[in-house]
């Protein structure tokens, strides 16, 4: 540690291309720093002496220091503002130079985007070979659903393009539009709270609960919109305050805004997407902060919380009966079916467009349960490379977030990464009825053009982020 | 309008803790994947069955019984069915789906004012097909509303004592029952229903619409409308639809055909959806086997079996001239019908004493087809094919002549004749069945080539012939082979094991001009459509002789039949050749007989060879005596010549040899001396101490003579190794000679 870190003294260049940094892992930087730039103010002191307390070890003293010299250099970049067209300018303008220099290349995780894009030619085969009965029972089409799902596959996958070269900076950068000023994932917020209470009013209910939003031709979930918020939001407080790491008031902003604002009232109406947004903001907390006492209460409160709101709708309770009795109650007929779907599938499956299940039985065959018509054709061993496939794009955004240039861009591809993963482990927890029965869809393969659409601008997001590390 | 950007404020890096705490988050992820593929393996791997037959109640049918094949059908060689399977029906009722249909409403109220049309129609035509009651049959459906699958069963009764035969399942004992089975003409009479509107039942019009929610399932049943014959031929089928044994083992790949699948489901719309794919039946069998012959192969080994007890007797009937078995039978047949069943052969009180061992032992013993998996030493039939080795190989002529004594001793060993039988030419030998003859004959052809020819006819390996379990036979080292008393025993066929199948394949290879044909027992095999897939043409494997030796040959065994130890095997009207057989085995105290004679008719153009093998007759006269093998024989032959087709061609004594006649040195028990090497030891299990006194006494001889004999043996300082015996069934140190 401790070596290479060259510091330009220009904060925006760091912002906008990354640092010049030899090393991508590497804490030195920041102890470097602390020598060009010898200054400190008597807050700094301050802090150091909340954090150092008699007794401690050496080790604890130098991470003090370390963590000193960090927050020297952070205070000192304050009230830097530029043109936006400048912003938006910099980072191609920069990455042209940087190549052209051959010191500044770069990154751009291309393997994300062949993950993605086997991904979502994989979905759309097994949703065609799960979907054609129904769909040519009900529309005529055997195509209808596959047809409509690769149309939000191409949407999404410009989208995902077009995202990922805005840099992730400007969504949480205060802009000023003539006097007002304010920051673009505000504005997003504030979407959000307005489609909360829109759903309230006039929401299409849909098994049991109003999830959806007629606006015009479009028909989405904001429940889905919520989670982008989620992971802007959570990672702009605790990315951001790293000074305040793991502090009460840090919690609080996050319980306020976050959990109060974004996730209760969708948890109330949609319980499974409140727990995979509550499980993003909670790791995200977690991971970025650094210390962690305060996010086991948040958890306890979460869990108290989720408890609450399974006893308040009477529909929940009813599901962890069926759950219980779900291979004799004739209302776990869902998974019950999914069940002999998985069964019968065997070691290797019955092979594509060979399964029976879907033939008007599972009736949710081609959104939350694919899983169980999926693994009727692919069988156990499909299902592990499957699941092979997902962890190893976990595994990419992971190390794009390892390598990100700030800690902001690195939690929001910690809040991405949670959201894929927590997604496919309540889907499978659901098809193989480990849990009760709740909709969660399998992402890249289940029916829905809101959730696809969400997850490739999410996945733009972090190919955003992978943009901004250079060598 | 100014736009202005504030980034961050604040630089914070994404911190090694942050990463450390991001790869415990990312081994979680892995931990909980790999726990998920752990659950849907544990599904797959302990629910699987039951959720697919829940899966299968439900109404989703796509079960492989669901569309059974049919199994290939065999016939005999005129076409006659000797296996196949029959088609039954089973009535599947789908109660779920009959009570989804409804006229009227629940009212408010509560009064349900429904009525199920598939119900009340459906529950009329059942009940007028099966012959039950319409109340037993509404009960039936109402008491499984839940079910897509009910097959009507009825509970299955003890044959004799009419009680309910009862079985143990999870839930405790329950009567057994079993799927009622029904005839085409009950299909055919519910389509009837569900077609045609006008139909009345009891008075009331059936609303031919709303008959449904029941179907015939087609079944097979494999059927032997002959029972038991040719059983050890055919073999029978498992329940799992392999074949066991016989031809049902051996062309299992044709005789089984493909499952057809059904997919029949209903969509929430109620339209009953149907997915076939039509099943492949098996292929027909062909077989060479003659049903009429085999029957009366059958029908006179049972006759003799009245007369006589003995462990087992084998025929073998065969076209020379192809290889195709004609017959092939023993006396250890099993009801096909039924072959688990061994009341034939036990008492109920010897089955219920019986240990599970046992029982698999005695039904393996009757499954097994003796002519192809059991071996034993051939004895003199064997003389044929040392002549004709010889002859092959020059060593003799037709005209060399041999001089028996009655006994002749072989390096230390004396091995004795059924009589003396003076001068004789080779036919001579082979009629009188001479043994010391055929041990000059055999030291002149020598241990190696003796052994060559052993292999040219086919002895110590399979002969391939299309049945399962064959035997390879066992014959002695080459090496020990070359030592003269091994040859001399060998020589008139003992001291080595063959089969059935091996020796009359030899033999029809020596009477049918030396070709050696594969022996089979299936001729073709053609699809369901009648087109041939395979067929087994007469396929000469070796030559084995020369046509002028063959032809010596059959005059010989013409001359056995009609003036040498063979008369017995006579059959008026017919040319007949054959040669008698009479081998030991076992200890010297107890000794058991394989009595068998091989022969061919007509003998100048061989359509038929028959060989019998009757073991161990528990007789004392008779054991000894293959004038039973003969009389067998003569009895099969005399009926099913003419049912091959082989008629009688009048008197044909004119070509018997004068010279052979005269002699009559023919003694069916023969006399038997042993003497063991060093010269002092037993004759013949009595103890007696080898002295000339002892010797004259037994023998009938003048004391000079025995003196002889004894001074003969002890005259050479033998070799002999007592040891090379080992590779027969005999534990005596030499034990030869034999009959007729």
């Amino acid at each position: 540690m401790g070596s290479g870190g060259k510091y330009t003294g220009d904060g925006f260049d760091d912002i906008s291309s990354g640092y010049k940094k030899e090393r991508v892992y590497s804490l030195g930087d920041a102890f470097d720093r602390k020598k060009k730039n010898p200054s400190t103010t008597s807050k700094s002191i301050e802090e150091e002496k909340i954090v150092e307390k008699p007794g401690k070890n050496k080790r604890l003293k130098r991470s003090a220091a370390k963590r000193e010299a960090e927050e020297r250099n952070e205070r000192k970049e304050k009230k830097i503002v530029r043109p936006l067209e400048e912003v938006m300018r910099a980072a191609p303008e920069k990455r042209t130079t940087a190549v052209a220099s051959d010191k500044k290349r770069s990154y751009y995780d291309f393997s994300i985007i062949v993950i993605v894009l086997f991904l979502l030619v994989a979905g759309l085969f097994s949703l065609y070979s799960v979907s054609y009965y129904s769909s040519a029972k009900y529309y005529g089409d055997a195509m209808f659903y596959v047809k409509r799902q690769a149309i939000f596959a191409v949407i999404g996958f410009a989208l995902m393009i077009g995202i990922s070269f805005v840099p992730y900076h400007f969504y949480t950068a205060s802009i000023k539009i003539g006097k007002f000023g304010t920051r673009p994932v505000f504005l997003f917020y504030l979407i959000c709270i307005v489609l909360e209470m829109a759903i309230l009013l006039m929401g299409i209910a849909a098994g049991g609960s109003k999830r959806w939003i007629q606006l015009g031709p479009i028909k989405f979930e904001p429940a889905e919109i919520n989670k982008v918020a989620v992971i802007l939001m959570t990672a702009l407080l605790i990315g951001k305050s790293a000074r305040n790491a793991g502090k009460l008031f840090e919690f609080f902003r996050v319980l306020v805004f976050v959990m109060a604002g974004l996730i209760l009232p969708i948890a109330k109406q949609n319980l499974s997407s409140g727990i995979i947004m509550f499980a993003i903001a909670f790791v995200i907390c977690f991971v970025g902060s650094d210390k962690k006492r305060w996010w086991i209460v948040l958890l306890i409160i979460g869990a108290l919380a989720a408890i609450i709101l399974v006893k308040s709708e009477g529909y929940r309770g009813d599901r962890f009966i069926k759950w219980f009795e779900v291979e004799t109650n004739p209302d776990s007929y869902q998974v019950r079916e999914g069940l002999y779907a998985i069964a019968s599938g065997g070691l290797f499956g019955k092979s594509f467009g060979q399964g029976t299940v879907k033939l008007g039985y599972l009736v949710e065959g081609h959104t939350d349960e694919i899983f169980a018509s999926i693994c009727e054709e692919i069988g156990v061993f499909g299902i592990a490379c499957l699941l092979l496939i997902y962890l190893l794009l976990i595994w990419r955004i992971k190390v794009i977030a390892d390598n990100a240039p700030d800690a902001e861009g690195g939690l929001i591809c910690v809040g991405v990464m949670v959201q894929i993963a927590v997604q496919v482990a309540l889907n499978i927890c659901v098809a193989t009825s480990v849990i009760p029965s709740t909709g969660v869809t399998l992402p890249f393969f289940s029916y829905g053009g809101t959730a696809l659409v969400i997850l490739l601008v999410e996945i733009g997001l972090v190919l955003s982020v992978s943009m901004r590390i250079t060598e | 309008m100014k736009f202005s950007y504030k980034p961050l404020n604040d630089k914070v890096y994404f911190k090694n803790s942050m990463r450390m705490w991001l790869n415990v988050v990312f081994f979680v992820i892995i931990l909980v994947y790999v726990v998920l593929v752990g659950v849907v393996a544990f599904i797959v791997q302990n629910k699987g069955s039951e959720y697919t037959e829940k899966a299968l109640e439900q109404g989703l049918v796509s079960s492989s019984s669901d569309l059974d094949y049919k199994r290939g059908t065999i016939v005999d060689t005129n076409g006659t069915v000797l296996a196949e399977s029959k088609t039954y029906y089973n009535l599947v009722l789908e109660p779920k789906q009959m009570y989804i249909t409804y006229r009227g409403k629940v009212e408010e109220d509560g009064t349900d004012n429904r009525s199920y049309p598939y119900v009340e129609n459906t529950v009329k035509v059942v009940a007028k097909i099966t012959g039950k009651t319409e109340a037993e049959i509404l009960k039936l459906i109402e008491d499984n509303k839940d079910s897509s699958y009910l097959v009507l069963q009825e509970p299955v009764f003890n044959e004799e004592t009419g009680e309910p035969v009862m079985v143990t399942t999870t839930s405790g004992k329950v009567q057994k029952k079993e799927a009622v089975r029904f005839e085409y003409k009950s299909k055919a009479e519910f389509e009837s229903y569900k077609l045609s509107p006008d139909k009345e039942i009891n008075g009331v019009t059936i609303d031919h619409r709303y008959v449904g929610c029941a179907r015939f399932e087609e079944h097979y049943e494999r059927v032997y409308p002959n029972g038991s014959l040719a059983s050890n031929v055919l073999g029978y089928v498992q329940k799992d639809g392999q074949g066991a044994w016989g031809i049902e083992e051996s062309y299992q790949k044709y005789l089984e055909g493909k499952n057809g699948y059904e997919y029949s489901y209903y969509d929430s719309e109620l339209n009953a959806q149907k997915i076939t794919t039509d099943a492949v039946d098996g292929d027909t069998i062909t077989s060479t086997i003659n049903a009429s012959i085999q029957k009366i192969v059958e029908e006179k080994i049972l006759e003799f079996d009245k007369t006589w007890d003995y462990d087992n007797v084998a025929v073998v009937m065969m076209d020379p001239n192809s290889g195709e078995i004609i017959a092939m039978a023993s006396n250890e047949g099993f009801d096909l019908n039924n072959p688990q069943d061994l009341s034939y052969y036990y008492s109920p009180e010897e089955l219920a004493e019986m240990t599970d061992t046992e029982q698999t032992n005695a039904l393996y013993k009757m499954w097994r087809n003796y002519c192809v998996s059991s071996t034993f030493e051939p004895g003199s039939t064997w003389k044929l094919v040392t002549v004709a080795s010889a002859l092959e190989e020059n060593v003799i002529t037709e005209k060399s002549t041999f001089n028996c004594e009655k006994y002749v001793n072989v390096a230390g060993t004396v091995i004795s004749c059924s009589g003396t039988h003076g001068k004789q030419d080779v036919a001579g030998a082979i009629a009188h069945s001479c043994n010391p003859a055929l041990i000059q004959i055999s030291s002149l052809l020598g241990g190696e080539k003796f052994y060559a020819y052993q292999e040219h006819f086919g002895f110590g390996r399979k002969t391939g012939i299309d049945l399962p379990g064959e035997a390879k036979g066992i014959l002695m080292d080459a090496e020990l082979i070359t030592h003269p008393v091994e040859l001399a025993t060998s020589s008139f066929g003992q001291s080595f094991n063959v089969t059935m199948v091996q020796m009359a394949s030899a033999f029809s290879s020596i009477v049918n001009g030396g070709y050696y044909y594969q022996p089979h027992i299936v001729k073709k095999v053609t699809d369901s459509k009648g087109i041939t897939v395979k067929e087994n043409k007469p396929v000469v494997v070796n030559r084995t002789i020369s046509e002028t030796t063959s032809e010596f040959m059959r005059r010989a065994i013409l001359q056995t039949v009609e003036a040498g130890t063979a008369r017995s095997a006579k059959i008026e009207g017919y040319s007949v050749g054959g040669k008698t057989g009479t081998a030991k085995r076992g200890v010297r105290s107890d000794l058991i007989y394989v009595l068998s004679f091989i022969g061919c008719v007509p003998v100048d153009d061989p359509q038929v060879v028959c060989y019998v093998v009757v073991d161990n007759v528990h007789d004392e006269e008779k054991k000894a005596s293959s004038s039973l093998a003969q009389g067998l024989f003569a009895d099969i032959l005399k009926e099913a010549l003419p049912e091959l087709g082989v008629y009688p061609e009048g008197e044909i004594d004119y070509r018997i040899d004068e010279t052979v006649i005269e002699d009559n040195g023919i003694d069916e028990s023969g006399d038997e001396l042993v003497l063991d090497a060093d010269g002092d030891g037993i004759i013949d299990g009595t103890n007696l101490p080898l002295t000339s006194e002892n010797i004259a006494v037994y023998l009938d001889k003048s004391i000079e003579e025995a003196q002889n004999i004894i001074d003969g043996s002890n005259g050479e300082e033998d070799d002999e190794d007592s040891s090379s015996e080992e590779n027969t069934d005999s534990d005596e140190e030499i034990l030869e000679s034999d009959e007729n």
